[in-house]
């Protein structure tokens, strides 16, 4: 199998230097250069043709995201954005995932360690080198935007009556933020409470979640522990941690909390959904979307055994199509559905069993 | 022409040949007026400014015009066509017009678009209140510039 | 490393002599493309990666003010610097530019050197030194 050729772009010189270094370690991955500036990476992006970039957000003389804009016009290539864990760059690094970029990485520093970084750059690496550009949608000249109407309350308010039993979960990675926006400015104000995991680096998921909410009907925020589960409202895992679902009587309630990397990931797919199969049960709605590798496979199956209603995102409208298809394998999925069906399916299984 | 014009048109002519064109010129000189020139290369210009209208006028003899538009755009001599020619001169019209209006205190002036033609000898350039200056290199007279207020 | 400068100006021998000039002055250029009006700047800009405008002010269909206003309205092209190379001397309009964003702007006639100076101090090069990437220092 031939490596994947990575081109990493970084001011800083020590960066650039720790990647390659970590990166030597994998026969896998090759690193095929490096740039300090936007104007380097420019000329070996057309001389190298890497398959990843790694794409430090603040640069000098052009930012990152200029930069990113351009080379998704005229070179595109899957782009990991690697940024510091400030609230100023979480914004810009979720910018650069509507324009295309299909990972963030936060970079080392306090207490998160250059080796805990290299693990995850280089399962990033691989899964953005899997990546797929998608076409972009019609009139949508690149900016980033919601891809249709909310669905209307009204029509399927009668479909969601006696509802607040209900219980949606949804896991997605690579990609998954586009794709989470795309389902979840679709959801109604009144849909049942949602839960979710979407792979990101802490404090990215803050801001992740702060940007679905101004785009939302739904209020969307990120999980803290203890947080009720309630209807027309989205709660996100935190990065670094996991998610559980819990019930208390009539109320579900998460529980956010440390743990094991499972699936090589904090927080897991897998432990949500695992959750949800134990507490919710027939009662729940599961959706595993986008992603690199195979978290989620396993708790949708035990999802589907608990007599839930389960999707998967079909390959077509998926960035990777990895963990969805893994959970196909495993035969948790009850239904395939392309990103844009995914809101109207969700409803539909809502409705059913009532 | 004022005095300061007249020094203002021979600083602009002087700096954009010596620096676009790589020719220099000298505005005396001891050869006769050209008379075997049948045909002069004529670039002009127009400008105007809150006190009034003038036109620039570029006569150039052939040989000069094309050892100028040689040096302007890097080429040898016998390489330069016509229409190189005709864009040389109607850039250097525009040029000196632009530099001399930079160089006179005039009020939002403005300037026009070059025109280009091949002007037979003995036609006369303008009215009776231009100026003219000579324009000599190693010597010889290659041609001349005129001002004409409108 | 170079970069890539649109020249736009509706003279063919004056392209020919800026892009000659570039070449002469040192600054590093690596494409060149030519538009002869505004209207076909964007449409170079729509195939080709370009770092700097160099343009001229005055020509048909769509002047250089209008290049600009245009660029200033897209999302990809709002920063990318655009230089006027001009015989426009109303000093008015030329600082009109610099209000609606031209980063600098050259009379015609220019020099290699002026060229040079202005472009590396448009494009945030302090001097030679600083663009080469030091590959044992640096900041974390």
């Amino acid at each position: 199998m031939k490596p994947i050729k990575v081109l990493i772009v970084d001011d800083s010189a020590i960066v650039r230097k720790i990647f390659s270094q970590e990166l030597a370690k994998h026969d896998d991955i090759e690193v095929v250069g490096t740039a300090p500036d936007p104007y380097v990476a420019r000329d070996k992006v057309v001389k190298l043709k890497p398959d990843v970039l790694t794409l430090d957000i603040e640069m000098p003389r052009m930012d990152g995201l200029t930069f990113l804009r351009k080379l998704m016009k005229y070179h595109p290539v899957p782009t990991i954005i690697v940024s510091s864990l400030t609230p100023k760059n979480s914004d810009m690094a979720l910018e650069a995932m509507e324009y295309g970029a299909v990972e963030v990485l936060a970079k080392p520093g306090g207490s998160y360690s250059v080796g805990d970084m290299s693990v995850q750059l280089v399962e990033k690496i691989r899964a953005a080198a899997n990546a797929r550009f998608l076409a972009p949608k019609s009139g949508d000249n690149g900016a980033p935007g919601a891809s249709g109407a909310p669905l209307a309350s009204e029509n399927i308010s009668r479909a969601l009556t006696r509802t607040t039993h209900k219980v949606v979960a949804m896991g997605a990675s690579t990609g998954g933020t586009e794709a989470l926006k795309s389902v979840l400015t679709r959801m109604p104000s009144n849909s049942p409470g949602i839960v979710v995991v979407q792979h990101m680096p802490p404090r990215f998921t803050t801001a992740f979640a702060n940007r679905l909410d101004s785009v939302c009907q739904i209020e969307v925020r990120e999980a803290k522990d203890g947080d009720s589960v309630l209807p027309g409202l989205a709660l996100i895992a935190p990065g670094n941690y996991h998610m559980v679902l819990k019930r208390s009587g009539a109320r579900y309630y998460v529980e956010v909390k440390t743990g094991p990397l499972i699936c090589h990931q904090r927080p897991s797919v897998d432990v949500l959904f695992h959750s949800v199969a134990r507490y919710a049960g027939a009662n729940a709605v599961g959706v595993i979307m986008t992603g690199m590798g195979r978290d989620g496979a396993k708790g949708m199956l035990e999802m589907r055994q608990a007599g839930a209603r389960t999707i998967a995102q079909d390959e077509s409208s998926c960035v990777v199509f990895g963990m969805p298809k893994e959970a196909i394998r495993q035969g948790g999925v009850e239904r395939i559905a392309h990103l844009e069906q995914i809101p109207e399916s969700v409803v539909e299984f809502l409705a059913s069993g009532e | 022409m004022n005095p300061q014009w007249r020094q203002a048109m021979k600083t602009a002519i002087s700096e954009v040949l010596e620096t676009m064109f790589f020719a220099m010129v000298d505005f005396e000189g001891e050869g006769a007026p050209d008379g075997g020139c049948p045909w002069y290369c004529e670039a002009s210009i127009e400008a105007a400014f809150d006190a009034g209208k003038v036109a620039f006028f570029f006569r150039l003899s052939e040989d000069f015009a094309r050892m100028a538009t040689a040096g302007f755009l890097g080429s040898r001599e016998e390489q330069v066509n016509a229409e190189e020619i005709e864009d040389a001169m109607k850039e250097l019209a525009n040029m000196v017009g632009g530099n001399f209006l930079s160089r006179v205190e005039e009020k939002n002036v403005r300037l026009g678009i070059p025109t280009f033609r091949m002007a037979p000898a003995h036609e006369g350039v303008t009215g009776a209140d231009a100026e003219m200056l000579n324009l000599y290199c190693l010597g010889d007279r290659v041609g001349a510039a005129f001002l004409e207020r409108r | 490393m170079s970069y890539n400068i649109l020249i736009v100006d509706d003279s063919k021998s004056m392209r020919k002599v800026i892009r000659k000039t570039l070449a002469a002055s040192g600054f590093r250029v690596g494409e060149c493309i030519e538009a002869g009006n505004g209207r076909e700047a964007l449409d170079a800009l729509a195939n080709n990666w370009i770092d700097l405008i160099l343009s001229d002010i005055h020509m048909p269909e769509m002047d250089g003010m209008e290049l600009l206003r245009r660029l200033r309205e897209d999302a990809t092209w709002k920063d990318l610097p655009v230089v006027y190379i001009t015989t426009e001397s109303n000093e008015d309009r030329l600082q009109e530019l610099v209000r609606l964003g031209a980063r600098g702007y050259i009379r015609k006639p220019f020099k290699p050197e002026e060229i040079r100076a202005l472009l590396s101090d448009v494009m945030g090069e302090t001097d030679e030194s600083a663009m080469a990437p030091g590959d044992e220092d640096g900041d974390f």
